[in-house]
């Protein structure tokens, strides 16, 4: 299933990446790009990657089934971190979702639909039915971004989530259909 | 959640309608034997809209493995020694939804309609006020009408109907209803804005 990484491609801008998914030794990179990341850009991840220690227990708990990194690399730095979080049990066992942080340096390049574009396949071949994404009403090119691979918007929830500066902004709930099959047309 | 919040809170005693005295307390690893009996009483065709398997031993224990109230608090509801409801507060350290707590509640048939989801839904509310909480969600399958009604008349709003997104236990997939209450609007009544 990860036989096809490492994987190379070519940005807009010509820069060479290598996508691969994370491993241990990755932990200092991951922090670094991180850091690079604006406080805004990593508002949606619940842990603190500002902490030391918060890539630290990721690094600790690798484990693909429950969180699949992938990582897009250039010049030996993280430039991409796009995520598939899968859950073994319950409700949403079905479901994968998905988060996903560029450098700042790397953005509109191609680099968040290269990801996008990827972790859609590892879904479908993990036979996963949706991929769920959740972004701030004001992220207008990752909202385009998702919408143009087939995510669709399902809910927007009015001022639920605090921007930086702990203003009230809308959570958008975004479900791309992994099994859709167009409906044949009977009159 | 402290250590010291919740000693000020709980144990504490209630009084159902039907003169029921019920203990609420924080659950603890003693816990563990109560919830199996609990969540085996709990019929089939509730726990199939459960977000987790709770017939399975293994989920049970993984939520007494990590006891946090700071992040998930788990209220239980007890007569005579046995649990009759759990309620838990589930909190992120970080991020967007710091301020946004998920409720969740499943009361024994037995002691539905005598108002103990809504004293449970009562304490986990307020304890989300004390902690600083802002908005409180609940996420329900849209067949639970009556857990909807419960939650609606604590002001509980219902923001969002996700289509066919969740599996039931017996896998087939159902709407979720997505319900958030403004914490401080909780016990307000509704012609207070008018």
């Amino acid at each position: 299933m990860f036989k096809r990484y490492p994987k190379r491609a070519k940005l807009s801008d010509r820069t060479q990446v290598t996508l691969r998914l994370m491993v241990k030794k990755d932990q200092q990179a991951l922090y670094e790009f991180f850091q690079r990341v604006s406080k805004e850009d990593r508002l949606f991840l619940k842990d603190d990657v500002s902490k030391p220690a918060t890539i630290q227990s990721w690094v600790d708990e690798l484990d693909y089934a429950r969180a699949l990194p992938l990582l897009a690399l250039a010049d030996g730095k993280v430039i991409g971190d796009a995520t598939l979080h899968r859950r073994a049990i319950g409700w949403t066992r079905h479901l994968g979702k998905v988060r996903l942080v560029i450098d700042p340096e790397y953005r509109q390049k191609g680099l968040g639909s290269l990801l996008i574009k990827e972790l859609i396949e590892i879904a479908k071949g993990l036979k996963l039915e949706r991929l769920v994404v959740e972004l701030m009403g004001s992220q207008q090119a990752a909202l385009a971004a998702f919408r143009h691979f087939g995510f669709e918007r399902a809910a927007v929830l009015y001022h639920h989530v605090k921007d930086r500066a702990c203003r009230p902004q809308d959570l958008v709930i975004m479900i791309h259909d992994l099994e859709e099959v167009p409906e044949p047309i009977s009159f | 959640m402290n250590e010291k919040q919740i000693e000020d809170r709980f144990p504490k005693t209630i009084v159902l309608k039907d003169g029921t005295k019920v203990l609420l307390k924080a659950m603890t690893h003693t816990d563990r034997e109560g919830l199996h009996e609990f969540f085996a009483r709990t019929p089939e065709e509730d726990r199939k809209f459960l977000k987790h398997d709770v017939s399975k031993k293994e989920v049970i224990e993984s939520w007494l493995k990590d006891i946090n109230y700071g992040r998930v608090f788990p209220l239980l509801a007890e007569v005579d020694g046995k649990i009759v409801a759990d309620a838990t507060l589930h909190r992120r350290s970080s991020g967007w939804l710091k301020h946004v707590a998920e409720v969740r509640l499943v009361v024994d048939p037995a002691y539905r309609h005598k108002g103990l989801g809504s004293h449970m839904l009562e304490e986990i509310i307020l304890v989300a006020a004390d902690v600083g909480v802002e908005k409180l969600v609940a996420e329900i399958v849209a067949e639970e009408r009556a857990a909807i009604r419960a939650f609606q008349r604590f002001n509980f709003e219902q923001v969002a109907v996700l289509p066919g997104i969740v599996k039931d236990q017996t896998g087939r997939n159902r709407d979720l209803v997505v319900m958030v209450l403004d914490v401080p609007t909780a016990f307000v009544p509704d012609w207070f804005y008018f």
